[in-house]
């Protein structure tokens, strides 16, 4: 599988370069020659297609992209602890949804990509300090961080989920009956706002990680977490203590969505990576990364 | 029983990240206790110097450095240097010199207050004689205090000097907190792909008491060769 994916992720990068027109003729070789092998050993059908092939994004230019396409490297930083959108294979190769998508828009650019692992809360001010161009770890779409930075248009929107003790899962299944109880989240994220706004009579219980979050539940400390539903899957999956509680949030948890964060003055920039997020939800492809980045992280747990 | 179980898989699966961990622990430790011993001795010697000022400075740095969080003074100097337009240089051969240089650099600064501490108290302790013996013999202090003093202190300091060796190896769990792939990261890594988190941490714990268990033997090692040549 990793095989597969490896290839296909070389045959992706010749594609690009073919788009890029200075494609030498080794590259269009193993243009050629890459689909047939991946499919000979193994054919991954669901594997996500080279999108960026089929787009010419050469018309964007601006100061931030001739910047970045005079260093020869798009820099994305990112915290790889967030299966599935971000996370190291056992290669330590990062891998998942968003460094797919942030290989899309490397190749739109023309340039390497090259990705700096940090901790979340650092990337914003990476960001400020121009120590990275763009940084793509989940972020959800956020007025507050808005001030600081630019957002995106949004990529991806993953369903909430709330996880509770096994055998609770009959017993929360209104906003009543978590009222006055401690609800937990991740602190900073979406979840612990999509808490303050559903759930406005439980009260908020934060931590900066959600494995610590998810032993407070099954410890009994809170009645439940909100998590984006990739994360509970693999929870569910790894804990036998754990399991989804038959809630389902509202419209509050309609508007919120992940994005792609770039510094403020970069609209040229801002402009490629909406169309490069335009064109890879459109035909479907980023779903198929995103597919593919969940059956990965399945396929490493023990 | 299924907990052993599960920290078993975890560890075979994933001991590529933990091998990275343990190996990028290690060369932070070390180089912060090399720096930190450095730094140390020279606040040490300031600290017990005659010139008043730089006396004064190095009890104010120690006092202040252990009276902190190594948390935040790291902080300060990952984050808060930059905007000064102080930055650790980028060396291409080496990935992420720039993060761990700045952990390197905080660790020793921290390590380096204890370890002045702990020869102060070390040269102090030994008998005031012993360098009266050495100065009537025509010894010049400073060689009275290399050749006579030091060498009898850094007995007296070995175990002293052990315990920071362990502390150190231990405290650098922090750096995590700045990216540097150290053991605590890359635990906390395999926990973001694995779900798994008391025997990853429990995988994790091993593997630093390995690490401080033969650390501190070796300085026993150390100990009981100095121990032969007293008598």
């Amino acid at each position: 599988m990793k095989k597969v994916l490896s290839l296909l992720m070389a045959g992706m990068m010749a594609f690009s370069l073919a788009a890029c027109g200075g494609a030498s003729s080794t590259a269009s070789s193993a243009a050629g020659s890459t689909p047939a092998s991946a499919a000979a050993s193994g054919g991954a059908s669901s594997a996500p297609a080279a999108s960026t092939a089929s787009y010419d994004y050469s018309s964007y230019t601006g100061e931030t992209i001739d910047a970045i396409k005079a260093k020869g490297k798009l820099v994305v930083g990112t915290e790889a602890q967030y299966a599935p959108f971000e996370f190291k294979d056992l290669d330590s190769n990062f891998v998942g949804c968003d460094m797919w998508l942030a290989q899309q828009i490397a190749d739109a650019l023309c340039v390497e990509l090259e990705v700096m692992d940090m901790a979340f809360d650092g990337i914003i001010p990476a960001i400020k300090s121009n120590q990275v161009d763009i940084g793509i770890a989940a972020f959800t779409v956020d007025e507050e961080r808005a001030k600081e930075i630019d957002f995106s248009d949004v990529y991806q929107k993953d369903q909430q989920v709330l996880l509770v003790k096994a055998g609770d899962e009959d017993t929360y299944t209104t906003k009543e009956s978590l009222a006055g109880l401690q609800v937990g989240a991740q602190r900073g994220t979406v979840q612990s706002k999509l808490i303050q706004a559903a759930l406005p009579d439980s009260e908020l219980f934060e931590l900066d990680k959600w494995p610590a979050l998810a032993l407070e539940v099954i410890n009994g400390n809170i009645a439940g977490i909100v998590v984006d539903g990739a994360v509970a899957d693999g929870l569910i999956q790894n804990n036998e203590g754990l399991a989804k509680a038959n809630f389902v949030f509202g419209e509050e948890a309609d508007n919120l969505g992940k994005a792609a964060v770039l510094p403020q003055s970069s609209d040229d920039l801002k402009e490629l990576v909406n169309a490069v997020i335009a064109n890879v939800t459109a035909d479907g492809s980023f779903e198929a990364a995103y597919d593919e980045a969940v059956a990965l992280s399945k396929s490493m747990g023990i | 029983m299924e907990f052993f179980d599960r920290m078993g898989r975890i560890f075979s699966r994933y001991s590529s990240f933990f091998g990275q961990g343990v190996a990028n622990t290690l060369i932070i430790a070390f180089f912060a206790v090399l720096l930190g011993t450095l730094l140390g001795t020279l606040l040490a010697v300031l600290k017990m110097g005659k010139f008043k000022p730089t006396r004064w400075l190095a009890s104010a740095y120690i006092e202040f450095i252990r009276g902190t969080p190594l948390m935040i003074q790291l902080m300060f100097i990952f984050y808060g240097l930059p905007m000064l337009n102080i930055t650790f240089p980028e060396v291409s051969f080496i990935p992420n010199f720039e993060r761990f240089a700045a952990g390197i650099f905080a660790m020793s600064l921290n390590s380096g207050a204890y370890v002045a501490e702990i020869i102060r108290s070390g040269i102090q302790a030994v008998d005031k004689g012993q360098a009266e013996a050495a100065r009537s013999l025509g010894f010049k202090e400073n060689q009275a205090l290399v050749m006579v003093v030091l060498p009898q202190a850094i007995k007296n300091i070995l175990p002293a000097l052990g315990n920071e060796f362990v502390t150190v190896i231990k405290e650098s769990s922090i750096v995590s907190v700045i990216g540097i792939a150290d053991l605590m990261y890359q635990t906390n890594s395999v926990i973001s792909v694995t779900f798994i988190t008391l025997e990853s941490l429990a995988v994790a714990a091993i593997l630093y008491f390995i690490m401080t268990f033969v650390t501190s033997r070796l300085i026993a090692f150390a100990e009981r060769k100095m121990a032969n040549g007293t008598r």
